[in-house]
């Protein structure tokens, strides 16, 4: 992420929802695809995007793979460039497995994309 | 004697058998007030009569699995006449009940309700009911769907049954409210985040899987918890075409449409299949990993003792606490319409 440039930062229990759940629009107000919609919108209009993880209930493996790994899969955007232009953090650390997770489905939706 | 000439004796043989037919109506007719009287309750007044159905002596999967089935499939039958009678549940037998089986049952009454209204039942007769019954079913929400004014008895004897909640979509707020609201002031659950993982992620399921082709009734997830004898059971029930069915098989598993069951896979080892990774109905790699990576986990994850068991179709499929853990499938006698999850942890 450049030092430099503009950068956002989306607290997830203040900015979207406490309680994040399921996989598409349909799903429900708080799903995986329903944040992409609002971290997108981010990284255009910024020069990097920092999401904290902190102060949510927990999330399910739909929300994190559709809103972090479907960035690669429907958005196009590379490994390489989420690398430069998006950070997540947690201070909690009961929450630093969900973090290693959401990094995991970009990693998983970038080698797929590769293939 | 005139001896009887033969429009006479035509006379006689349709007049006798006119006779007979009579008799034998008058007796079918009564056999048939005798049969209805023995399924029927008369109830006094304007309100008619009821279907009476009994429920089994211990509404339970673990005690009676078949009875409760029994009991759930003849609500069905009735809910699904052309001409839908009333009917009347007769609590009054039950002994015994455990949060599985009064979940299951709620969501049955639940569906009858949406589909016919609450005015087609009989109010039940609560003051007849066992103490533990009346409790435990009375919290669970029972009352509201009888449509009966009375409040539920309180907590007591360090027993804690929590009023379903019911959604068609994936309601993480309703998991935070069941554990923070209704759970947290008597019983603090461990892990609550891997919690809030296995349960929305077992509501996504529902939502994504659970209701295929024709499904008369609501498309519904149904969520309870309780806390009795130092275990707190989570669980949640939906009425879709079950996990043995939606899952997409391999061509070995699809055999066993056509071998005998102890020869190939069972529904039971079809759910264990499902908690594999990427084995989802819709054939997406990046999709059908939720089973094993967050509702089985929150079982792996509890360091003490407890069980994660699913109930789907002819299958059961049971997980004990603690990461690697093997676990158990078994075959069911009757097939559950839907599918059960329940988390139930020893706390320490």
């Amino acid at each position: 992420m450049k030092a430099n440039g503009t950068t956002k930062t989306i607290v997830i229990a203040r900015d979207f929802s406490k309680f994040p759940a399921g996989r598409f629009l349909t799903d429900g107000e708080a799903s995986g695809a329903a944040f992409r919609e609002l971290l997108v919108d981010a990284l255009n209009s910024s020069e990097g995007v920092v999401v904290v993880f902190d102060g949510v209930a927990g999330f399910g493996s739909s929300f994190l793979e559709e809103a972090f790994g479907g960035l690669v899969r429907e958005c196009h955007m590379d490994k390489a460039f989420l690398d430069e232009h998006l950070r997540l953090r947690t201070e909690e650390s009961d929450l630093a497995d969900f973090v290693k997770l959401a990094e995991r489905y970009i990693e998983e939706a970038d080698r797929a994309v590769a293939r | 004697m005139k001896r009887p000439t033969s429009d006479m004796k035509r006379w006689h043989r349709i007049h006798a058998h006119n006779v007979q037919l009579r008799e034998h109506r008058r007796k079918s007719r009564k056999a048939a007030v005798r049969r209805l009287k023995r399924q029927r309750i008369h109830v006094e007044g304007r309100r008619g009569s009821f279907e009476r159905l009994p429920c089994p002596r211990h509404l339970s999967f673990e005690q009676d699995y078949e009875g409760v089935l029994k009991l759930i499939g003849s609500i069905r039958e009735q809910s699904s006449r052309l001409r839908n009678e009333r009917i009347y549940i007769d609590f009054t037998p039950i002994r015994t009940v455990t949060p599985s089986g009064a979940l299951v049952l709620a969501a049955e009454l639940d569906r009858w309700n949406s589909l016919l209204g609450k005015l087609r039942f009989r109010r039940a007769d609560t003051a007849k009911w066992a103490p533990n019954v009346r409790r435990l079913l009375g919290q669970m929400g029972f009352f509201d769907l009888l449509n009966l004014d009375r409040a539920p008895d309180l907590p007591s004897g360090g027993s804690l049954y929590v009023k379903f909640r019911s959604g068609t979509k994936v309601d993480g707020a309703a998991v935070e409210e069941l554990r923070q609201l209704d759970l947290e002031p008597f019983v603090s659950v461990p892990k609550e985040r891997l919690l809030f993982a296995a349960v929305t992620e077992a509501m996504t399921n529902v939502v994504h899987h659970a209701y295929q082709g024709d499904h008369r009734g609501p498309e519904k997830w149904w969520l309870s918890a309780a806390h009795e004898a130092g275990e707190v059971v989570i669980l949640i029930y939906d009425q879709g075409t079950g996990i043995p069915k939606t899952l997409p098989l391999t061509l070995g598993e699809q055999m066993r449409d056509w071998v005998p069951d102890s020869l190939v896979a069972h529904d039971g080892k079809l759910i264990e299949v499902a908690h594999q990774l990427s084995r989802s109905g819709t054939g997406e790699p990046h999709r059908g990993r939720g089973l094993q990576r967050d509702v089985r986990r929150y079982i792996e994850a509890h360091e003490g003792q407890g069980t994660y068991r699913v109930i789907s179709g002819r299958g059961e499929y049971t997980v004990p606490a603690g990461a690697g853990a093997e676990g158990r499938v078994d075959s069911l006698p009757r097939p559950l319409q839907g599918t059960l999850i329940e988390w139930r942890l020893k706390l320490q």
